[in-house]
């Protein structure tokens, strides 16, 4: 009975710190997952045009008319006078004659895959298929829906919401080259006759949730390199640490040599030591090596880190000397001894001391930063900052960025604790 | 396992293998080009056009940007490496020229210099150092809709200060959430960018013609920032971002910003309607409407070898086709070619237009060498007036005194006797020390004669390590301390000894008796908590609860993830509309004004918060594998004997846990006292110095204002307070146990 209330008080408090400690990071899965926005005021549509400012009034600039042959398209705001308070429309008076264009258009420049839904007022005094909802991307082509495909019963003298799933454009056409969607303009086009419509208050509505954000970030930078070279060098690093540091620790910790002492106390003082002192002589070191710009720079120095020697050597001290008599009078050699009984009872050390070292050397940005000048041998910490400081608070694309730097370090850790609470196991069973 | 290690050897020999080192290109010359401002796609495409028009040269290009290239360009100056072309800060050339590191550009610029505009930021002594590239001033931004709500006319924007302040007023009479002017604050440079220009523009001037006193404490300076406090009480006091995004959101009547504006705008915002105007004057016959001269320019580093193909690339870039692919993508800069005017982009965008009218009554700060930390002065000027309601006289002569100082700054020469006192005191100590542990090691004696066999194993089994930690860390920690004991500027290069002057200049320094101080406060402040959350929750998982991977896992994240992203989240979360804020609403409790990280107490607290946060699920995993090395017949004995879960946890756990518990707490004061990229993402040191810490210090120090030698000396200074530190605990941790 006191045992239960035990655990229940200690499964309601460890909920509560769960919670609190997730929540940050949450807020940043959510972000990323979000059209745009930052992290809590989230911008559901987007104002192509509402028509209240003459020369500002859509998203990447003037609106214009374009008529070609004998067409004519002119657009008047109603009413003409500039007042801020007003609410104007424009009305767009068009004929449209023969061959020659005639339509209306607005840069916006957005990618389309974040979009539900493209929203205007609209009235007009014409029916049946007058004119063509068009969207163009960079190099002209075009998707476009014709008046009877998203409004039933055509344009009528009352104004009304008329709503087109983005959906129903052909997507596909647009900017095929690119991973994304990419609308540089939104255009009306008039068929043949000629006519008035009245528009307004043109808007894009955002989806939902969508996972472009994470398409952007790796396809439209070298995302994808930085994550091999992040796992590169972070893999070759822990391997080596696992390796070399309890060598090491297994030396200090049962062997006896000369300046033994000082040495240690030289690891342990190193661990202090901020890397921020070594910035320039490290440089210039790498530079006299010709390691700049390599993997040799990012990997070497870190291959035996000060912290895992001194890690390995507590827990290899604290390990019974029993097995390593009984292997050493059944006859093993120095390695066999080392391979084959120390590596293995230091198998939770070696855990811990692995992951510390993966996330360490998968999250350090310092040396990455200043030893690599290329694209090609960037790590993602480094390729994060600089999409940061590229991108302002662009908070969906820098939370996506961020997702995809932190994930492979929490799937590593969720792989690796369960050898953790193995090894603890095997390691107290043993003792 | 043997099979897995020859994977590995497999894998290490492939990767290696990979990036041999590159052919150098047989013929032609290859450029090296750092830009920080535009872009990579962008400047790629530029540069391969280039390309195309010069067949016998090749660019390779890096993009950096302004928050992390500067220490990567000093750095390559320093080890004699550096790009052909680099692209500056109109801020950095005059410490770059000063130091004689940039090509003297004056001959070959001649035949274009009326062409372009912004020459005085590229010249320094008289000499042309640079090409102006892209200017970027400030102007004046302002809401129409907020000004007919206030009964002000939306096509004049106020051209005198007795306007704007007007204008301010009646604007923010508008409601508690709209302001009538932003304020810049809690960065390094905005805030003096944005209120010299008042003082230039009234006559004013920060240093006199021949850089040996500031005039700082002129009538003229005095009026500009008693203007500039009256503003206070109608303004929105924020970071630029911010500033920028609640005029966008149509929350601020004016703003003096910069044309990145018209990106920012239409994509966030494209219906709001403003408009620009000049910045304003001191009264309508007196002064200049003058602002803030920033912008990109491009310098050829002296060492470069291809002088002439250098020149090319920069006057292909600065050429008005360039430039205004980069305006036309960007819409954040302004050509500096005056040609640029007549442009058809610029023919139909008035307000970007007015740009190139601002342009010409843009002043560039003082091109003086020491620039970097009188600037410092300025900000810290600024915000002693506006977060601490100081008397703008007394601030001022304040910074004045501090600027002059810098000014005068004599070259210290080290003196001789003192360095051969200490550094034979410490060779003595060294020996001493050293007598010491050979005859204790002989008193002992047993193991005067030690195994032969042992030193040979150890030898190969420590070898890989010695090699490593005596290349990449021993000789760069004396390479690191010769340099504390000398003033070596890092882009010039020279190095003169000086002894232990560095050290002392340290020590009597009040910025780093602050620094040392918040440092302390950090440490402190966290580690107690992060070693009883850890423990607490260490504990509580180790009881019988279901789903300990979950909560194991769970606690361990924030461990995991990046600094960087860490403190990005915490930044929204603290900031004026973020959760933390909405949270105090909610519960009816006193927000915080200024907001979090802008306040001068909160923002340590705030920042150690998200330490203790990023950093408990770490030493929790270390206790949890400490815990379970706990014999279970502990606890079953005194189950048996009656003791209750406290008696347990203070008799069994802690004791047994205590070898765990120091490692952690050493590794946490060390983690604690070398704080930096948190300061660094966050607040960069501010606001007024409040989370400034030793290493922020040093960062300062050694890569803001390149005194390499003062940053060693803090950074050995550093040393020495965490190795007391770490004994000390040591120490304490003995005497608990033998009690």
């Amino acid at each position: 009975m006191r045992e239960r209330v035990v655990v229940t008080t200690a499964v309601s408090v460890l909920t509560v710190m769960l919670v609190l400690t997730l929540t940050p990071l949450l807020l940043m899965f959510y972000t990323s997952l979000k059209p745009t926005g930052t992290l809590f005021q989230r911008a559901t549509e987007i104002t192509v045009a509402d028509f209240e400012i003459g020369e500002l009034n859509s998203i990447g600039g003037p609106i214009e008319t374009e008529a070609g042959g004998t067409s004519s398209v002119r657009m008047a705001f109603q009413p003409a006078e500039p007042v801020p308070q007003q609410n104007r429309v424009v009305a767009v008076q068009y004929h449209k004659a023969g061959g020659g264009a005639a339509q209306w258009q607005t840069r916006i420049s957005q990618d389309m895959r974040k979009f539900s839904f493209l929203e205007f007022r609209a009235r007009g005094e014409v029916g049946g298929e007058t004119f063509t909802v068009d969207l163009v991307d960079l190099k002209g082509r075009r998707t476009s829906l014709g008046l009877r495909e998203f409004s039933r019963g055509g344009l009528t003298t009352q104004w009304e919401t008329i709503r087109i799933p983005i959906e129903a454009f052909h997507l596909q056409v647009l900017s095929p080259d690119l991973p994304e969607r990419q609308a540089e303009e939104l255009a009306i086009s008039f068929k043949e006759g000629s006519g008035t419509i009245y528009l307004d208050d043109i808007r894009l509505r955002f989806k939902n949730w969508t996972v472009t954000n994470y398409g952007d970030v790796l396809f439209s930078g070298p995302f994808g390199r930085y994550a091999v070279n992040s796992t590169v060098i972070s893999l070759i690093v822990t391997f080596g640490n696992l390796l070399f540091a309890t060598m090491v620790g297994y030396a200090f910790a049962r062997k006896d040599f000369p300046f033994k002492q000082v040495m240690f106390f030289m690891i342990v003082g190193s661990i202090a030591i901020p890397p921020q002192v070594l910035m320039v002589p490290v440089f210039i070191l790498m530079k006299h090596l010709g390691w700049l710009n390599t993997y040799w720079a990012l990997i070497v120095p870190n291959m035996v880190l000060p912290f895992n020697v001194f890690l390995m050597r507590q827990y290899i001290s604290k390990l019974p000397l029993a097995v390593e008599e009984a292997a050493r009078i059944d006859g093993a050699n120095e390695w066999q001894i080392f391979w084959r009984v120390i590596m293995p009872l230091s198998q939770p050390a070696l855990a811990v001391a692995g992951i510390n070292t993966f996330m360490g050397s998968w999250n350090t940005f310092l040396y990455p930063f200043l030893l690599t000048n290329s694209v090609e041998m960037r790590t993602l910490p480094v390729g994060l900052a600089m999409y940061k400081s590229l991108h302002g608070v662009d908070w969906v694309h820098l939370m996506a960025g961020s997702a995809i730097t932190a994930l492979p370090v929490i799937v590593v850790f969720l792989c690796f604790q369960r050898h953790i609470i193995e090894g603890l196991t095997r390691g107290s069973t043993v003792g | 396992m043997r099979k897995a290690f020859f994977l590995f050897c497999l894998l290490c020999s492939v990767f290696f293998a990979g990036p041999a080192p590159r052919a150098a290109a047989a013929e032609g010359t290859v450029l090296e080009f750092w830009e920080l401002a535009v872009g990579e796609e962008l400047m790629r495409s530029l540069l391969d056009r280039f390309e195309r028009q010069n067949p016998g040269i090749q660019v390779r290009f890096q993009q950096l940007s302004y928050d992390f290239g500067l220490e990567k360009i000093i750095t390559a100056i320093a080890a004699g490496n550096p790009p052909d072309v680099i692209q500056l800060g109109t801020d950095q050339v005059p410490q770059f020229s000063s130091t004689g590191v940039l090509q003297d550009l004056t001959d070959d610029l001649a035949p274009i210099r009326d062409r372009y505009l912004m020459w005085d930021t590229v010249t320094y002594q008289g000499r042309i150092y640079g090409m102006p590239w892209l200017a970027g001033t400030r102007i004046l931004f302002y809401n129409r809709d907020l000004f007919v709500r206030a009964g002000l006319h939306p096509d004049r924007p106020p051209a005198t200060w007795e306007e704007l302040k007007k204008a301010a007023e009646k604007i923010d009479r508008l409601g508690p959430d709209i302001k009538g002017f932003g304020i810049h604050v809690g960065e390094p440079y905005s805030p003096w960018q944005e209120f010299l220009p008042f003082a230039w523009g009234n006559g004013a001037e920060v240093l006199d013609s021949t850089w040996e006193r500031s005039r700082l404490t002129e009538p003229a300076m005095v009026e500009a920032l008693t203007f500039y406090r009256s503003l206070k009480p109608f303004s929105l006091i924020e970071r630029q971002s911010q500033v920028n995004q609640n005029f966008t959101e149509g929350k601020l009547g004016m703003q003096i910003s910069g044309a990145w504006n018209f990106r920012g705008i239409p994509r966030a915002n494209p219906t709001l309607n403003y408009g620009v105007g000049l910045c304003p004057k001191p009264s309508a016959s007196h002064g200049t409407p003058a602002a803030f001269a920033g912008g990109e320019v491009l310098v050829v580093s002296r060492l470069s070898k291809h002088r002439e193909a250098a020149l090319k690339l920069i006057r292909f870039l600065a050429d008005q086709e360039q430039t205004m692919t980069i305006v036309e993508a960007q819409r954040n800069v302004t050509p500096t070619v005056e040609s640029a005017v007549q442009n058809p982009y610029y023919q139909s965008r008035p307000k970007e237009r007015l740009f190139f009218e601002q342009v010409r009554w843009a002043v560039p700060p003082p091109a003086h060498p020491e620039w970097g930390k009188i600037q410092e002065r300025l900000t810290r000027m600024v915000e002693e007036v506006i977060f601490n309601d100081m008397e703008p006289a007394a601030a001022l002569a304040q910074a004045a005194g501090r600027v002059d100082e810098i000014l005068q700054a004599r070259e210290h020469h080290g003196r001789f006797s003192d360095t051969i006192f200490f550094t034979g005191l410490g060779a003595a100590c060294a020996v001493g020390w050293g007598i010491w542990a050979f005859l204790k090691r002989r008193r002992n004696g047993k193991r005067v004669k030690l195994p032969r066999r042992d030193v040979a194993t150890a030898s190969v089994f420590i070898s890989p390590f010695v090699i490593t930690f005596l290349v990449f860390q021993m000789i760069p920690l004396l390479h690191s301390l010769f340099l504390s004991f000398s003033r070596y500027n890092l882009l010039s290069s020279e190095i003169s000894f000086v002894g232990f002057s560095n050290f002392w200049e340290v020590l009597s320094d009040v910025d780093f008796r602050n620094a040392l101080w918040h440092t302390l406060i950090f440490a402190l402040g966290t580690i107690p908590f992060t070693m009883v959350l850890a423990l607490f929750a260490a504990v509580l998982i180790n009881t019988k609860v279901p789903f300990k991977q979950l909560y194991q896992a769970g606690m361990f994240l924030p461990v995991a993830t990046s600094v960087i992203v860490i403190a990005t989240i915490f930044t929204y979360l603290y900031a004026p509309g973020g959760v933390t804020n909405r949270m105090l609403e909610f519960f009816h409790l006193p927000v915080p004004e200024p907001s979090w990280l802008l306040n001068k107490q909160l923002a340590l607290p705030a920042i150690m918060v998200m330490s203790v946060w990023a950093s408990f699920g770490y030493y929790m995993v270390l206790f949890l594998a400490g815990l379970q090395t706990i014999p279970i017949e502990l606890y079953e004995a005194a189950s048996i004997d009656g003791a209750n879960e406290w008696q347990k946890f203070r008799y069994i756990t802690l004791p047994q846990l205590k070898p765990i518990l120091l490692l952690a707490v050493v590794i946490n004061t060390i983690r604690t006292l070398q704080v930096f990229p948190e300061i660094f993402t966050m607040t960069q040191g501010g606001p007024l110095g409040a989370t400034t810490t030793v290493v922020w210090y040093l960062y300062e120090a050694g890569f803001k204002h390149f005194e390499m030698g003062r940053a060693a000396a803090v950074g050995y200074l550093l040393f020495l307070i965490t190795m007391i530190l770490s004994w000390l605990q040591t120490k304490l941790f003995k005497v608990e146990e033998g009690s």
